[in-house]
């Protein structure tokens, strides 16, 4: 029976980051929660697995935290879980994710589908999907905003800027979903309550035989900040007011 | 959401499991149920989408017994998951506290037959189930209404009126409680029985939706099986869970108002400052979070008493006095610290208020309350109470 692979990522929640007084990021009373689009992921893949007669299979590559997020992920549907349990997790770049996630594909064998969220709720690099295709020269499909299958085949219909774009791929292959992909539904208390009885396996660092080195590093993480100018255009006629509040925002790049 | 450590500190002991479904009832109410809350206070109409909702998420079931369907948490995960769903819509979690009131009376008094038959529906939700209690005379002393039947071979024939049911008109059975040929006993009538009726909903203050109404019974037979268990002890425990469920909708009411509160005072400013950084408005809001924290605190380890099998059910009336006043007494100040803002139904802080009422005088009233505390600290007061002696 063919597995069908939704990749999540435990990230912090946003609602309990604080920003310092220099614009520094305190996440250390975040919980940690599944990455909003992961959901979504989740979801598409129960779905795929359901229409493909396979399996879902939920993976993640975290520090020893993300274990904690298995029975959530567990929860929504899939019928096992995968855990790569690395502390490398913390500074890994998009390489070194995509990597360690594509490695554990393999060592999951028979693998139809790979489902990413669109981007993570913490960097939405966007990176994850193309890139696990590319480690594993599998096609990738990103912007997917529904999909159906025909035999072996995906048809994925993709959300772009200015255009629905419907392809075709064989399988195997590695798809990024929207949001609207489905609605990740809340899962029900009985799922919750059940979740922990479904199988778990756990690859530590050294079993994928990745270089987990990261190419790139995070030399600082600020919050933006929005500084009001308050300029006010108070004298001369209405139509002056216009071309000097024009004028301005041809200024500073707005308009 | 509130970051205060206290928030965190009753959750860490429950399970991965339990602060799983906490969380997916706090989306649940974040995602779905806040947004309907003002419509249904505005209507008054039942909400049975939401009421479908709870269903399809179990929290019908939550703490019923997992041989009847139920998913059999305790307690004190009960109380948590009211409070919760209070926080943006008490009169959600009334329904629901109304709805497990009735599982429990046939829990408590009802045969293995009577249990496995109307349980289960009681879990899933496929029915909606309420308790017909009080009369125009008696009140909580049922001997003294007016008998509400007569027994007939081995069933017995109701009539009479039952007043201010929730969920009267949507019910799939009904719990009556009633005084026959000198005796206190339970029955459920079911929906559909001939000479069962039910009465126009009462417009009520505050939570709006609950469907609160009136009960007749003419000539109405009820057969022996669906008598339950003849029983003059309704000070049980299983009955007095009804408090807490009480207690813990008022407590995240003022949890929930007071969120909202916080929130307004620390963006509106005053020369250039927000409010609540003016001592004297501070000074409330730790009051309240403080009130808040000590009913968390009664609540919490009367919960635990009964997940523990030894209930104490004078702390059960203590903690519903404590937090039903408290609610009141929250709401009614953080409308005051909004201002005019707060007086205006559009901000949706008046209907905490309006809501909080309810619990004060709702299944006992306070008085009562601290009538039966009085009575077991030995107080010399008036001692004609039946149905708590």
């Amino acid at each position: 029976m063919s597995k069908v692979i939704a990749c999540y990522k435990w990230v912090a929640d946003e609602t309990d980051i604080k920003v310092n007084a220099d614009s520094t990021l305190d996440i250390s009373k975040a919980k940690g929660k599944i990455s909003d689009y992961d959901r979504n992921a989740i979801e598409a893949a129960v779905q795929a697995a359901g229409a493909l007669g396979g399996t879902a299979v939920a993976l993640t590559f975290g520090t020893p935290k993300a274990k904690q997020s298995l029975k959530d992920a567990l929860s929504r549907g899939p019928a096992e879980a995968c855990y790569i349990n690395a502390e490398e997790a913390a500074r890994a770049d998009g390489a070194v994710t995509a990597k360690a996630l594509a490695a554990a594909v393999k060592k999951i064998e028979n693998v139809s589908l790979v489902v990413c969220g669109e981007g993570a709720s913490d960097t939405y690099a966007r990176q994850t999907a193309p890139r696990i295709g590319a480690v594993l020269d599998w096609p990738v499909i990103t912007s997917v905003s529904s999909v159906r299958f025909d035999g072996n085949a995906l048809i994925a219909v993709r959300r772009l800027e200015d255009c629905m774009q419907t392809v075709k791929s064989e399988l195997p292959a590695v798809i990024a979903v929207l949001p609207e992909m489905n609605s990740a539904p809340i899962p029900g208390l009985k799922a919750v309550l059940s979740a922990g009885k479904k199988p778990v396996t756990e690859f530590k660092a050294g079993d994928l035989g990745v270089d987990f080195a990261p190419k790139t590093t995070v030399s600082a993480l600020k919050a933006y900040a929005m500084n009001r100018k308050s300029v006010i255009f108070s004298e001369g006629e209405i139509a002056d007011k216009v071309k000097e509040l024009t004028a301005a925002l041809r200024k500073e790049g707005v308009l | 959401m509130s970051s205060l450590v206290t928030s965190n500190t009753t959750l860490s002991s429950l399970t991965d499991e339990q602060q799983l479904i906490l969380n997916n009832v706090r989306e649940f109410v974040q995602t779905e149920v806040k947004p309907r809350a003002p419509q249904i206070d505005k209507t008054a109409q039942f909400p049975h989408d939401l009421f479908k909702r709870c269903a399809e998420l179990g929290l019908t079931g939550l703490a019923i017994d997992e041989e009847y369907g139920g998913l059999g948490q305790g307690v004190l995960m009960e109380q948590l998951v009211m409070e919760e769903i209070a926080k943006e819509c008490p009169v959600l979690a009334l329904i629901l506290d109304a709805h497990l009131l009735s599982y429990r009376l046939i829990n408590h008094f009802g045969s293995k037959e009577q249990k496995k038959r109307f349980i289960p529906p009681t879990a899933s939700g496929a029915q909606i189930t309420a308790m017909a209690s009080t009369e125009a005379t008696g009140s909580t002393n049922f001997a003294e209404q007016q008998p509400m039947g007569k027994r007939d071979g081995d069933g017995i024939i109701l009539n009479g009126t039952k007043l201010f049911t929730t969920n009267s008109d949507v019910a799939g059975f009904y719990i009556v409680q009633g005084m026959v040929d000198g005796e206190f006993v339970n029955v459920i009538v079911e929906k559909g029985t001939p000479g069962l009726e039910t009465g126009a909903i009462d417009h009520k203050l505050g939570m709006a939706g609950s469907s609160t109404g009136t009960v007749r019974f003419k000539n109405l037979r009820v057969p022996k099986e669906n008598i339950l268990a003849e029983h003059s002890d309704v000070q049980d425990a299983s009955f007095a869970l009804c408090f807490l469920n009480i207690s813990s909708i008022s407590i995240g009411l003022a949890e929930g108002v007071l969120e909202k509160t916080k929130t307004y005072l620390l963006n509106r400013t005053r020369n250039h400052k927000p409010l609540a950084g003016f001592q004297v408005v501070a000074h409330h809001l730790a009051k309240m979070q403080t009130q808040i924290e000590l009913a968390k605190s009664i609540l919490e380890r009367a919960a635990k008493l009964y997940d523990e099998g030894r209930p104490d059910v004078v702390l059960t009336f203590m903690t519903k006095a404590f937090a039903c006043e408290m609610a009141v007494d929250v709401a009614n100040l953080c409308i005051q610290l909004h201002g005019a803002a707060g007086y205006m139904e559009e901000t949706g802080i008046a209907r905490y208020l309006r809501d909080a009422k309810c619990n004060t005088i709702g299944e006992i009233s306070t008085d009562i309350h601290y009538d039966y505390i009085a009575l077991r600290m030995g107080l010399p007061i008036d001692t004609s109470f039946p149905l708590f002696g």
